[in-house]
């Protein structure tokens, strides 16, 4: 049915779409103009985003139902902020081809999902909930960002130890700055996940498991979010303290958010079958 | 009144006639009024550099001007003017307007998008402003040049990339660090190319520097002028964990490196993870290869820079076949407006004699109906039908003079000016509109 959540939704993803085309046109060969394409773009698709969650929360009286897809549309829409958010303040060239590509790739998981998933509805769990989501979703953006500055600071890094000389004409960051920013996106997302996972585990206490998703579903998520502190726990205190090189804190926060897309999502598929 | 631009740069000439033929600001300024009051040169500017000397003029004859430039020439460089006529290049008109785009645009230039040029264009229209010999022609004129040199530096490339190995380097260095302020860079050896490189780098906001020497009165020298340390070669590796950017310019022996990767390896420890940017400009290279595979090190030898620079020529070329499309365009634009200049004079007097005529008329008119008196309606109905009827008359002929199409425009406002008897026009001559 064409309502208007599902109209917003499809200019969401078209424009998320064209500003990645646009971005990475860009990226490799310059602007197109003096008009900043990808930002009009990804700017439109984010008032989108905007328009579609409304229409969501305004069509249901009673309590939000939770869906994997609807967590990851949330998701989405946080790093599409942050990332405007980032543009105003440092204008980063080069990370919106990097950075656009993961909230749409949330946004076609989420459409693949929600035709898929039994939405689960869970009654008013006061401030432990909204506390859990927010800071969880605020974390996995700050994640995001860390794992898109530690590709571009990689993708540099062997640009310049390898001399490419098309590489020259690209006005990137610099190794400093895309280091120091990725530090201080990975210092701002892991208090949040702390926190978050903190809050989970009183929600679990509060609720019975099976209310919620299917038990090995959610054992294996704890698992990988776990796993996933730990390797953030681990990079940021051997870049503190024990002197871990920049190139290999940015496997570690490229290594760090892919635990955490297989613990959003990933575990739901691969982990479905245990017992 | 024609657009002239004559002059000699380091194609037509060799550096011995450019020298005697600069131009020092302070002889502009005494000697460039004294072309404009001969009468043969209307308006006038002078560009002189290390490889151009170039006038930009206004003026009514063509060789006239140029004689009286070969005249100035000889007369302040003390050259016969033998010596340099063969060198000398003049255009007019169009491809005069479209040379001096171009050289404002850096496409003339010896370095294809160096940005200085634009700037020496600048302070020679500042200073000819200063003393009155550029007026309302070359004023239009230069001023566009400059504003065509943005357009090509904004929509272009040009001007985005280095050429040199020194700016090379330099931006190398900004790809590695955010910021210059607070870094230490060194400098092994005392090489000239190693210099410039300093050079840029210090303007580009680097605060600390060590020289590094075989023999520490020689590295005094770069103390003295970039203010810093002064070390002998063998403190080296005691001076490396400060550093974040290294010049090595000095002389060795082929694989007798001054800094083997072993002494790098030692200091890394101590350096807390910051990158080092080892430029090894010196041949035989001073720095060990083999440095380069360190996580945080980053080493670029001559070939490797020669590269980037090669490569970002490759670039600017591109960039010039578009920038040469922007000056094309610009030219034409320019040349629909000067080649109309001419006739706005006449269209303007025109229009005044139409004006008069129909004040004239009508006055008559009303006085016959003094008797009778008329409503505003009926007064403003006999003013339109005059006025309609004598622009009628002229729509055709000043159409027809404003068409960039139409041939001899000039002739046929002259002609105009004569079965009118439109008398002498203001500002026919120097283009004023």
């Amino acid at each position: 049915m064409l309502t208007v959540a599902n109209i917003a939704l499809l200019v969401v993803v078209g424009c998320y779409l064209a500003a990645t085309v646009v971005y990475f046109i860009e990226f490799f060969r310059g602007p197109f103009s003096k008009l900043p394409l990808g930002l009009l773009l990804t700017g439109t698709g984010f008032l989108a985003d905007c328009l579609f969650h409304l229409t969501r929360a305004g069509s249901h009286t009673g309590p939000q139902p939770y869906t994997l897809a609807y967590s990851l549309s949330n998701l989405g829409w946080v790093v599409i902020l942050a990332f405007l958010l980032a543009h105003l303040k440092w204008r980063i060239p080069g990370l919106g081809a990097f950075l656009v590509p993961i909230p749409l790739t949330f946004l076609l998981i989420a459409l693949r999902l929600s035709a898929a998933t039994n939405p689960v509805v869970i009654q008013s769990r006061g401030a432990v909930l909204t506390v859990h989501i927010v800071v969880l979703v605020l974390g996995h953006a700050a994640f995001a960002f860390a794992f898109v500055l530690a590709l571009l600071y990689l993708v540099v890094r062997w640009a310049l130890k390898t001399k490419q000389q098309w590489f020259m004409q690209f006005t990137l960051p610099s190794l400093q700055t895309l280091d120091q920013m990725g530090l201080l996106f990975l210092r701002t997302g892991f208090p949040l996940m702390t926190l978050g996972l903190l809050s989970g585990s009183v929600l679990l206490n509060q609720l019975a498991p099976e209310t919620l998703l299917p038990e090995g579903s959610w054992y294996s998520k704890e698992v990988w979010s776990l796993l996933s502190w730990c390797v953030y726990a681990v990079l940021l205190a051997s870049r503190s303290f024990f002197g871990l090189t920049p190139k290999r804190g940015a496997y570690l926060a490229i290594f760090g958010f892919l635990s955490i897309l297989l613990s959003l999502f990933g575990t739901d598929h691969l982990f479905e079958q245990a017992p | 009144m024609s657009v002239i631009v004559a002059g000699l740069n380091h194609r037509t000439s060799p550096v011995a006639v450019r020298e005697r033929l600069y131009f020092p600001p302070e002889i502009v300024r005494e000697t460039l009024p004294q072309l404009t009051a001969s009468g043969a040169i209307q308006e006038i500017e002078l560009i002189s550099t290390c490889n151009r000397t170039e006038v930009h003029l206004v003026a009514s004859s063509l060789p006239a001007a140029l004689s009286e430039i070969e005249d100035y020439f000889s007369y302040h460089s003390g050259l016969n003017p033998n010596k340099f006529r063969d060198s000398l290049y003049h255009f007019s008109e169009a491809p005069a307007v479209s040379h001096l785009f171009r050289l404002a645009s850096s496409l003339d230039s010896m370095v294809l998008g160096e940005p200085h040029i634009t700037g020496q264009l600048k302070d020679a229209y500042r200073l000819a402003r200063e003393i009155g010999t550029v007026r309302s022609l070359l004023d239009r004129l230069v001023t566009r040049a400059l504003s065509v040199a943005k357009r090509v530096r904004t929509e272009t490339d040009i001007s985005k990339s280095a050429v040199s190995i020194p700016y090379a380097a330099v931006e190398l260095a900004r790809k590695i660090f955010s910021s210059f302020s607070g870094l230490t860079v060194g400098i092994l050896g005392t090489g000239k190319m190693g210099e410039d490189t300093l050079r840029n780098l210090h303007q580009a906001g680097l605060c600390k520097v060590v020289a590094i020497s075989h023999l520490r009165d020689r590295a005094d020298h770069f103390v003295a002028e970039f203010g810093g340390e002064a070390a002998a070669l063998g403190e080296i590796e005691s001076v490396l964990p400060r550093l974040d950017i290294l010049i090595a310019c000095t002389t060795s022996l082929p694989d007798h490196y001054a800094l083997t990767e072993r002494t790098v390896a030692r200091s890394l420890g101590r350096r807390g993870g910051r990158p080092l940017f080892l430029i090894d400009i010196a041949v035989p290279r001073n720095l060990d290869p083999a440095i380069n595979d360190h996580d945080q090190v980053f080493l670029y030898d001559i070939d490797d820079l020669t590269k980037v620079v090669s490569s970002n020529q490759d670039q600017r070329s591109r960039a010039a076949e578009l920038a040469e499309a922007i000056v094309r365009q610009e030219t034409a634009d320019f040349m629909a407006w000067y080649e109309t200049r001419s006739i706005l004079p006449v269209i303007a007097a025109l229009d005044r004699r139409a004006t008069s005529i129909e004040e004239e008329e009508v006055g008559k008119v009303l006085r016959k109906f003094g008797h009778l008196p008329l409503t505003e309606r009926e007064e403003a109905l006999i003013r339109g039908a005059v006025r309609g009827a004598l622009r009628k008359l002229l729509h055709s002929p000043v159409a027809r003079l404003r068409d960039p199409q139409t041939a001899n425009a000039e002739h046929l406002a002259a002609v105009l000016g004569q079965l009118f008897e439109l008398g002498e026009m203001p500002g026919q001559d120097c283009g004023e509109d």
